[in-house]
């Protein structure tokens, strides 16, 4: 099957019954996403019973208030989001429809973002940069998709990403950071763990910083970068010969070609580093999918060194037997 | 203003008719058209080629559902702007993950053009997904006719990726079954 029958299906589907096009397109099938943290989840009991004692708290509260001033109005004010994230820049609203506790879709204006990490960053020669991330709106045009893509919600912030570099006090670079699923519309982060996703490390041969988009809670797709020429560069990955064979081997005959190099990889919470080494530990048997445009293979609980090559800028797995537990993109062609 | 509103508009040939189309479905087209292409420059051009086929399809066409109407428009026109670039470079939306995935996924070797004529496959394949229960033909299609992220598809509908590709794997199978024992 070649990639332009390929197409010629996808061109086929073009006529399929526009009924069907028009329920997918649709809201009314959208069930409404639950953000719930797999951590929020484990503390759903906490959460219950704060939220009993918040009702009667309010319920208290609300006596007294009435009891003291029958005719004054009482207003809700929303909780002010974490201190893990600076609200100094927001100027983001919330909308009437959403009043809730710990609940609010938030207005897209211009400017609208929110600080979420900063840090001191050197480059392969010393320079000292500030290293921000911020997190923004982007507004596609379509309502149904805008929706709630700039939302605090469960307990979840959500929004894109970017990152921008300040030499000196003036920034001289930024860029919006993509991970996780390609066309991926917004990243969600759980509020009081959002620093746990952005972090600079030192390592002998310089400095790097790991971003990384938590799916599941668990399992986190992480993407490492330097910095040269005064601009953030991501260490690619390339495949070892370990790697490539087995590539080879899946893809031989069937119109792909491995790519040379991957972007993102899949790694732990837990790590420690060493010399130029950054070791994550895998403390639980999991499996991956196939069938999709990557593959994850099956892996074991051990330890993943990755070592950064600072000359070069890549990163590769010091274990051959681990080739799969990153994503392997293909191209093709 | 209602789709038939709009409709009328374009029978009229009144220059607002566009204008109220790119009101109400802009969204829509630009959503389709990147999630195909990877350029804000296609896209964009994508959604204007849209407005400029309905202004010459309407009339004589008269759309039974005209969000549908203007979707095929703009996905068709993305594909073959798709196609185009294609030939040059590699894109990196959702297109080629789709196309990935629908790797051999017909019978043989033969062309599509060889194997059935487009009207007979695109009648089993609606013939299909009609026996499919909602949900997961609203999956389907949001995946292989609106080429939406994994991820998007699974916010939407409320459930993991990891099911998300489980069941379309599950059934693009299914459809490949449908399809060879109707010698298709």
């Amino acid at each position: 099957m070649s990639i332009e029958e390929n197409f010629n299906f996808l061109e086929i589907l073009s006529d399929i019954d526009e009924e069907y096009v028009r329920e997918a397109g649709t809201e009314e099938n959208a069930v409404q996403p639950q953000f719930i943290h797999p951590r929020l989840k484990r503390r759903k009991p906490v959460f219950a019973i704060a939220g009993i004692a918040a009702c009667f708290a309010l319920i208290f509260v609300i006596g007294i208030a009435l009891s003291r001033n029958s005719g004054a109005e009482i207003t809700q004010t929303l909780p002010p989001i974490n201190t893990a994230v600076n609200t100094t820049e927001v100027t983001a609203t919330e909308t009437a429809e959403t009043t809730e506790e710990n609940h609010r879709i938030m207005e897209p204006q211009d400017n609208t973002k929110i600080d979420l990490f900063s840090s001191v960053i050197n480059d392969a020669e010393g320079k000292e940069y500030e290293l921000k991330l911020y997190m923004y709106h982007i507004d596609n045009g379509d309502d149904m998709y805008n929706a709630e893509a700039f939302a605090i919600k469960e307990g979840m912030l959500r929004g894109n990403v970017a990152a921008e570099l300040l030499y000196n006090g003036e920034r001289v670079f930024d860029q919006e950071l993509v991970i996780g699923s390609v066309g991926q519309v917004a990243k969600s982060y759980y509020i009081p763990e959002i620093e746990d996703n952005f972090k600079v490390l030192h390592f002998d041969g310089g400095d790097v910083f790991s971003y990384a988009y938590s799916d599941d809670g668990e399992l986190w797709f992480t993407q490492f970068y330097t910095i040269r020429d005064g601009k953030l560069e991501v260490m690619e990955r390339y495949f070892s010969d370990e790697e490539r064979k087995q590539i080879e081997e899946k893809t031989t005959g069937k119109g792909i070609t491995p790519a040379k190099a991957k972007y993102e990889f899949i790694t732990t919470n837990k790590f420690t580093t060493d010399q130029n080494r950054i070791i994550y530990e895998l403390d639980f048997e999991t499996s991956g999918m196939s069938g999709h445009s990557y593959e994850i293979g099956s892996y074991s609980t051990g330890e993943i060194p990755l070592i950064f090559d600072f000359e070069n800028s890549t990163v590769r797995c010091e274990k051959e037997e681990y080739a799969g537990l990153v994503y392997s993109y293909f191209d093709v062609v | 203003m209602e789709d038939n509103e709009i409709i009328a508009l374009f029978n009229k040939r009144s220059q607002s008719a566009v204008e109220e189309a790119s009101k109400k479905f802009g969204g829509l087209c630009k959503k389709i058209a990147s999630d195909i292409l990877n350029s804000k420059e296609d896209c964009e051009e994508c959604v204007n080629d849209t407005y400029m086929k309905l202004w010459d399809s309407i009339p004589p066409a008269n759309p039974n559902i005209l969000s549908a109407y203007i979707a095929k428009i703009t996905r068709n026109l993305a594909l073959t702007k798709y196609r185009e670039n294609h030939r040059q470079k590699r894109g990196s939306g959702n297109t080629e993950l789709v196309l990935e995935e629908l790797e051999n996924f017909l019978v043989s070797d033969k062309t599509v053009e060889q194997q059935a004529e487009r009207t007979e496959l695109v009648s089993a394949i609606n013939d299909f997904l009609s026996q499919q229960p909602k949900d997961k033909r609203i999956i389907f299609v949001q995946r292989y006719w609106y080429c939406c992220s994994t991820a998007e598809i699974a916010e939407r509908n409320g459930i993991s990726k990891t099911n998300v590709t489980t069941l379309l794997s599950r059934m693009r199978t299914a459809l490949k079954k449908y399809l060879e024992e109707r010698g298709l």
